[in-house]
């Protein structure tokens, strides 16, 4: 019978590497969405994915099933994706990453990358908060209630920080539009 | 409802968080609101290009690395593992077992270690000595039919074993 997550962390708790391995092999691709979109790096975002499922063994035998185990790893995730930021000298979110685009056509497209890497651009210039928000809403498809869990703000709170995210966004947008 | 009213909210409207009251009062101002509908769109296309985005994918032997991290890290977590498999498996087998064959069970334990325990006593050196001079043997047999001439080391020690007391009191 396959196990939940829950179970498996609990599993974890008492020494099982194999449910440790299931469970960093069924949510890695989550931890470095999430690293790899704030921080931009991909050495960075893979520190922090390791160090984020350490972590996780470490806390395992603490570990109590009150939330769910994504909420617990987007949690520990975002934490680590912040104060690696925080430490980090201030200009460095002009750096993009050189990330192949899929998208076809040679006429729109430029105007299209353009607008994306404006929008880019101004997420990687959003204060941590609002930016973790905006990934985990719009990448990982997370309720206001989760992220608030994940990030330890209310889900009203979340709703603002969206907000204010969306609008610094649109501005750049029409700012954009109008050049 | 008014406009300044529905823009506060016109985010969790397009992310579907509202409940269904709300989020009716907010579709039937949009109606009749074009300027709302425009914020609206201009909403839907940042989280549209928000979400195209693209992200190269995992890198390869993450997982892996992250295991090899985890084992380097917490070496006694896998023997704990193991110790924790052997316990839980004979929980399950002692639960699955009625009652007087639990008990037999656990009596045929005691037993078979008080005895081993019994028998342990009663192996003497000169016991231990016989079953080394029969190991002798039986390596010196193998000897015999391998590439090499016998063995020296396993002769001599025949020869040592046989010609010593049995009791190792007795050598002095």
């Amino acid at each position: 019978m396959k196990r939940t997550d829950e179970e498996r962390m609990q599993a974890v708790g008492k020494g099982d590497l194999d449910a440790f391995r299931d469970l960093v092999l069924a949510h890695q691709r989550s931890a470095w969405s999430v690293a790899f979109r704030f921080l931009h790096d991909p050495a960075e975002a893979e520190d922090v994915v390791q160090d984020a499922f350490l972590k996780i063994l470490d806390a395992a035998p603490r570990y109590r099933p009150t939330a769910g185990f994504r909420t617990y790893l987007y949690q520990v995730v975002s934490r680590l994706c912040i104060d690696r930021m925080e430490k980090k000298r201030p200009g460095y979110t002009d750096e993009l990453p050189d990330v192949a685009d899929p998208s076809p056509g040679p006429g729109e497209v430029f105007a299209s990358r353009q607008e994306e890497d404006a929008v880019r651009t101004a997420v990687d210039a959003l204060p941590p908060n609002q930016r973790i928000a905006l990934i985990l809403k719009h990448y990982e498809g997370l309720s206001y209630a989760e992220i608030g869990a994940a990030i330890g703000v209310t889900a009203k709170a979340v709703e603002g920080l969206l907000g204010r995210a969306r609008s610094v966004l649109q501005d750049r947008l029409a700012s954009l539009k109008k050049e | 409802m008014k406009c300044d009213k529905v823009l506060d909210r016109l985010g969790a409207y397009a992310d579907g968080e509202l409940s269904r009251l709300q989020s009716r009062r907010i579709g039937r101002h949009l109606e009749g609101c074009s300027s709302c509908q425009v914020h609206l769109a201009g909403l839907r296309e940042v989280n549209r290009i928000v979400g195209e985005i693209p992200m190269p994918p995992v890198p390869e032997g993450l997982a892996l690395r992250v295991m090899a991290e985890a084992a380097r890290r917490a070496p006694g977590v896998e023997r704990l593992s193991l110790i924790d498999r052997g316990c839980e498996w004979l929980t399950q087998a002692l639960q699955a077992m009625s009652y007087p064959v639990r008990l037999a069970a656990c009596g045929t334990v005691i037993a078979a270690s008080l005895g081993g325990v019994l028998m342990a006593d009663r192996i003497t050196p000169a016991d231990r000595r016989y079953a080394d001079v029969v190991a002798a043997r039986e390596l010196d047999g193998v000897e015999w039919f391998g590439a090499a001439p016998p063995a020296s080391v396993a002769a001599a020690y025949l020869a040592a074993a046989s010609t010593s007391s049995p009791v190792e009191g007795d050598a002095r």
